[in-house]
C-alpha cells in the first residue's frame, strides 16, 4: 500500500512538475522532488527514503533533462540525512520542517554543483543565485505542502484505520 | 561498531550512490570528449598497466645486463682479439698501399731514367750521432759496387760505402765529409755540397759574389762522377756573405733521409764516365 501510494505521488508530482513547465514555469522554483525526498525522510525508515530519493531524482533527471544520476545522487543523500535527523531531533514543527528544508536544499545545490565541478561538467554563471532562490521558494513551498499532506495522510490513515477501529 | 556503522540503509545508501555514479559515468562526457567511465576506468588499468609494463621491462633489463652476459667476458676478449688482428691487418695494408705508391713513382722514375738502377729496401740505420748512414738489402750479388750513387725520385742520398754479398752500406749525404758538386740557383753557380754532420748541408766555394737566394734549389752537377747532374741535392735555407771570400750557404736535403726506406742504386753510371 505505501508502495503504491509511494508511486502515485511520485506521478502525481512528475506530472504537475511537467504541467508548471508549461504554464507556471516561475513555480519550478520549488522543488517538488526535493520536498518529496525530504518527507519520505521525514515520516519513513532510512531505508524507504534511500530508494526514495534514488528514484524521485532519477525521475527527476528525466524530466529536467539532467544526467540521470545528478539528482538521483543528491536525493538518495537527502532521503537518508532527513531520515537519519528525525531519529535525532523532533521535526514536527513546521518552521524546524521549513529549516530543514531549507537545509536540505542547500545540501542539493552543494551536491549538484560538487558533482558537476568534480566531473568536470560547465556550471552556469547563476548557478548559485538560481539554487539559493529555490531553497527559499521550496523551503516556502515545503511550509504549505507538508501542511497538506499532513492533513491528507492523517484522513487516509482515519479512513483505513476505521474499520479495524470499529 | 562497524556492524552499526554499515547498517542496512547505509549499506544501500552507499550502493545506490555509487549507482548514480556508474550512471554519470555512462553519460557524461569530459571535456575533451572522452567518455567519463572510460577515463575512470584507464585511471583505474593504468597503475595497472604501468606496473606490469614497468615490471616487464625491468625484468627484460636485467635479462639483458646480468643474464644474458654470462658470455660477454668470453666474447669481449675474441672482439678485441679481433680489433687488435684488424688493427694490425689495417697498419699492414695502409704499409702496402703506401709502399705501392712509392714504387709506382719509383718504377715511373727508372723508365724515365737513363742509368741503370735497381731498387733497394733500407734495413737498417746507424746511430745518428755517431755516423749518417744506413743498410740496404742488396749487396755485390746485386751489381752493387762501392762509390754507387743512392738516389730516390725526390733527389740524391748518398753513396754507397761499402758492399757486402747481400747488404750495402750508404753514406748519407748529410754525413761529416760526405760531398757532391752542385750547380745552384737559376744562374748555376758552381759549389760543393757537403754534409755538416746534422740534417743539413753547407755549400763550399761559392763566390760572395754571386747572387744565391733562400729557397734556390740545387742540383748536381756530375763533377763528382758519382752522382749524375741534374738531380736535386737540396734547397738553400740561408745564404750570407762572410769576411772570407766564398759565401757561407746552408741546404735542406730535398730527400727527408729520416724518414726514407726505399731507394734506387745507380749501378752503371760511374762506368759509363
Amino acid at each position: 500500500m505505501n508502495f503504491v501510494r509511494s508511486v502515485a505521488a511520485v506521478v502525481l508530482i512528475s506530472v504537475v512538475e511537467h504541467l508548471l513547465s508549461l504554464y507556471l514555469p516561475a513555480l519550478l522554483y520549488m522543488d517538488l522532488f526535493l520536498l518529496y525526498s525530504v518527507y519520505v525522510g521525514l515520516i519513513a525508515s532510512p531505508l524507504t527514503a534511500v530508494y526514495s530519493g534514488f528514484f524521485v531524482g532519477a525521475i527527476q533527471d528525466v524530466l529536467s533533462g539532467l544526467s540521470i544520476g545528478m539528482n538521483g545522487f543528491s536525493k538518495t543523500v537527502i532521503g537518508f540525512a532527513a531520515a537519519t535527523a528525525r531519529r535525532y531531533i523532533v521535526l514536527d514543527s513546521t518552521w524546524l520542517r521549513f529549516l530543514a528544508v531549507l537545509c536540505a536544499s542547500l545540501l542539493n545545490m552543494a551536491i549538484i554543483g560538487g558533482l558537476l565541478y568534480i566531473l568536470g561538467q560547465p556550471i552556469r554563471a547563476d548557478f548559485v543565485r538560481t539554487s539559493l532562490i529555490q531553497a527559499v521558494c521550496t523551503s516556502l513551498g515545503a511550509l504549505v505542502l507538508f501542511q497538506v499532506v499532513d492533513r491528507l495522510r492523517r484522513g487516509t490513515d482515519k479512513q483505513l484505520a476505521r474499520p479495524y477501529a470499529d | 561498531m562497524i556492524r552499526s556503522v554499515l547498517s542496512r540503509p547505509v549499506v544501500n545508501l552507499i550502493s545506490l550512490l555509487i549507482f548514480n555514479i556508474f550512471l554519470l559515468s555512462v553519460q557524461l562526457r569530459t571535456r575533451s570528449g572522452q567518455s567519463l567511465l572510460k577515463g575512470w576506468t584507464l585511471t583505474l588499468i593504468s597503475p595497472v598497466i604501468s606496473s606490469s609494463s614497468y615490471l616487464c621491462h625491468q625484468t627484460l633489463r636485467v635479462w639483458d645486463d646480468y643474464v644474458s652476459l654470462v658470455g660477454t667476458r668470453k666474447q669481449n676478449r675474441r672482439l678485441q682479439q679481433e680489433i687488435q688482428q684488424l688493427r694490425v691487418d689495417l697498419q699492414r695494408l695502409q704499409e702496402l698501399n703506401r709502399l705501392y705508391l712509392r714504387m709506382e713513382s719509383y718504377q715511373k722514375f727508372q723508365s724515365q731514367f737513363q742509368y741503370q738502377t735497381v731498387g733497394a729496401r733500407v734495413v737498417g740505420k746507424s746511430p745518428p750521432f755517431w755516423k749518417s748512414t744506413f743498410f740496404l738489402n742488396i749487396g755485390s750479388n746485386d751489381t752493387v759496387r762501392a762509390d754507387d750513387a743512392v738516389i730516390t725520385p725526390l733527389g740524391i742520398v748518398g753513396r754507397i760505402l761499402s758492399v757486402a754479398a747481400r747488404t750495402s752500406e750508404v753514406e748519407l749525404i748529410t754525413n761529416m765529409g760526405a760531398a757532391a758538386g752542385v750547380l745552384v740557383g737559376e744562374s748555376r753557380i758552381q759549389g760543393i755540397a757537403q754534409g755538416n754532420g746534422n740534417e743539413t748541408l753547407s755549400i763550399r766555394y761559392v763566390s760572395s759574389q754571386e747572387q744565391v737566394h733562400a729557397g734556390d734549389l740545387a742540383l748536381t752537377s756530375g763533377t763528382d762522377r758519382i752522382y749524375p747532374p741534374g738531380l736535386p741535392v737540396g734547397r738553400v735555407i740561408t745564404a750570407y756573405n762572410t769576411t772570407q771570400i766564398s759565401k757561407e750557404i746552408t741546404l735542406k736535403p730535398a730527400v727527408n733521409l729520416a724518414n726514407v726506406q726505399e731507394v734506387l742504386v745507380l749501378t752503371d753510371y760511374r762506368y759509363r764516365q
